[in-house]
């Protein structure tokens, strides 16, 4: 099986903080449905963050899909083939539009304006938001959000998906109709979730940070 | 759909305000940039008042009353001052223009003719170019307004910063709510007091330290979708015969505007 993620030896804290990683080892492996728990500021969100090389580690390397990751500009493979949902959809959905948010991402990777739109309309026509296409992204109710900018993600085509509690402040409905899109998606997947349900419909394994970082 | 916050939403299902909710975005935003360059040129009172009462009745005729008149009066309320004050910095031009003199804290003071007609034609310009503006512009969303921008070829860069700060304005808005709510409930009075003005700065500060956080958080997910420095606006518009038929007659009005006010003779 090939590993996608391996964090060997990885010290961290913040400027000021207290060490939050201390010779942190962690593996992920290609199709692991992975939830990741662990108390409030356990470190789970600044995990996803080293990952995708948004926070740079003091001590220890991260090596992803195959290669060590040091440099800010070896981070850019990264994150083409991984995705990651922040847990707070305001910070995702910057573009005025809908269609416009959703082919961020595509326009990014190379696709011209026409080629990405006709991409991103499909991916939203996947999870049933075609209708939304042309709305104004901070009009969206905090269901609709959530699901847009899990479709700004996967217009990506990421090979990884990384949710950091993709179901807090969401209504059961709504709550529902996103667990049963994540179900159904083919990618590996980690899941940060303080909801034992979600977890356990949604994951495979889990990995307590509390415990192990 | 979101109207730009300078005004307040057309009248429904109106004739004149579908007609120009129908205009190619493009043409109204060059529409009200030619005519704000027209209107600085002229100097005519008459011409200037004509103007004014003009765009007044199209935008009556557009949105409804009350929120356009509040509209017109916050714009106003600036201008009062150069109404005010122009007439005592401009010296006159002859002396029987001077219509009062005085003195304010020793200081001679004279109230000129010369700068009351300046100030007068101002307050004439500054209506004509906002009014016009509200009408042409004043029910187009903002996305389609950044559209428009792209459209008529403005540097994607500072577009994108306008449409960032249209986008995060209401959130930061909503932040800076939430928090003088969850203070006014703790018993928080605004009152002028040092530990009450000190909790004030403590709520703008909070909300400024906030936006930088939120800020950084934005460009974070920005990186992680492959942000480089390209921006990505999908306008699609659709000119139409009508559009190029209102273009002519517009450029057509223009220019006759330039004639009659500069005096040339066209036939
Ligand atoms: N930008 C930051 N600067 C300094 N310290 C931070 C910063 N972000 C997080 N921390 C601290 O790092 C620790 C881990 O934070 P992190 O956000 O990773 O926790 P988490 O496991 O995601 O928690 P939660 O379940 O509450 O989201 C916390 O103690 C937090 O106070
Ligand atoms: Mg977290």
């Amino acid at each position: 099986m090939q590993c996608l993620f391996e964090c060997q030896n990885i010290d961290f804290h913040y400027p000021q903080g207290p060490l939050l990683f201390n010779r942190f080892n962690w593996q992920l492996f290609d199709g692991d449905r992975l939830g990741l728990i662990g108390g409030n500021g356990a470190g789970k969100t600044t995990l996803l963050h080293l990952l995708m090389g948004l926070l740079v580690p003091q001590s220890g390397s991260i090596v992803a899909f195959g290669k060590p990751r040091a440099a800010p500009q070896d981070f850019t493979e990264v994150r083409q083939k991984a995705g990651l949902l922040f847990q707070d959809p305001d910070d995702m959905l910057f573009c005025p539009t809908v269609i416009e948010d959703v082919a961020f991402g595509p326009l990014n990777q190379g696709m011209d304006r026409r080629e990405a739109k006709a991409h991103s309309l499909k991916v939203l026509e996947q999870l049933n938001l075609a209708h939304l296409a042309d709305r104004v992204t901070h009009k969206l109710s905090g269901g609709e959000k959530r699901l847009v900018s899990l479709a700004a993600v996967l217009s990506m085509n990421p090979e990884v998906l990384l949710l950091d509690e993709p179901t807090t402040g969401l209504d059961v409905k709504a709550k529902q109709r996103f667990l049963d899109v994540v179900e159904t998606l083919p990618q590996t997947l980690v899941l940060i979730s303080h909801e034992s349900d979600v977890i356990e419909q949604l994951t495979d394994v889990t990995f307590d940070l509390a415990i192990n970082g | 759909m979101q109207n730009l916050p300078l005004d307040a939403s057309p009248k429904e299902n109106q004739g004149l305000s579908l007609w120009i909710d129908g205009i190619d975005p493009r043409l109204s935003l060059l529409a009200v940039v030619i005519h704000a360059a027209v209107i600085s040129s002229l100097n005519a009172l008459d011409i200037l008042s004509g103007l004014v009462f003009l765009s007044l009745v199209l935008c009556f005729l557009t949105y409804p009353f009350i929120p356009l008149l509040k509209r017109i009066m916050a714009m106003d309320g600036f201008l009062i001052f150069v109404l005010a004050t122009l007439p005592l910095s401009v010296p006159p031009e002859k002396a029987s223009a001077t219509l009062w003199e005085g003195h304010f804290f020793g200081q001679a003071l004279a109230f000129s003719e010369t700068g009351l007609w300046m100030a007068v034609t101002i307050v004439l310009k500054a209506n004509a170019i906002l009014l016009f503006l509200t009408l042409m512009l004043g029910q187009v969303s903002v996305h389609k307004l950044c559209h428009a921008l792209i459209g008529i070829k403005c540097p994607e860069k500072l577009v994108f910063l306008l449409a960032l700060c249209l986008r995060y304005l209401s959130v930061i808005k909503q932040q800076f709510y939430r928090m003088k709510t969850a203070m006014m409930l703790r018993g928080f009075q605004l009152a002028f007091r040092i530990q009450s003005l000190k909790m004030l700065g403590f709520l703008i500060g909070m909300v400024l330290v906030r936006s930088l956080n939120r800020s950084e958080r934005i460009y974070q997910s920005m990186q992680c979708r492959g942000f480089v420095d390209r921006l990505a606006f999908l306008p699609d518009f659709y000119w139409r015969p009508s559009d190029s038929l209102i273009a002519f007659l517009f450029i057509m009005f223009e220019v006759s505007l330039l004639g009659v006010a500069h005096h040339a003779v066209f036939i």
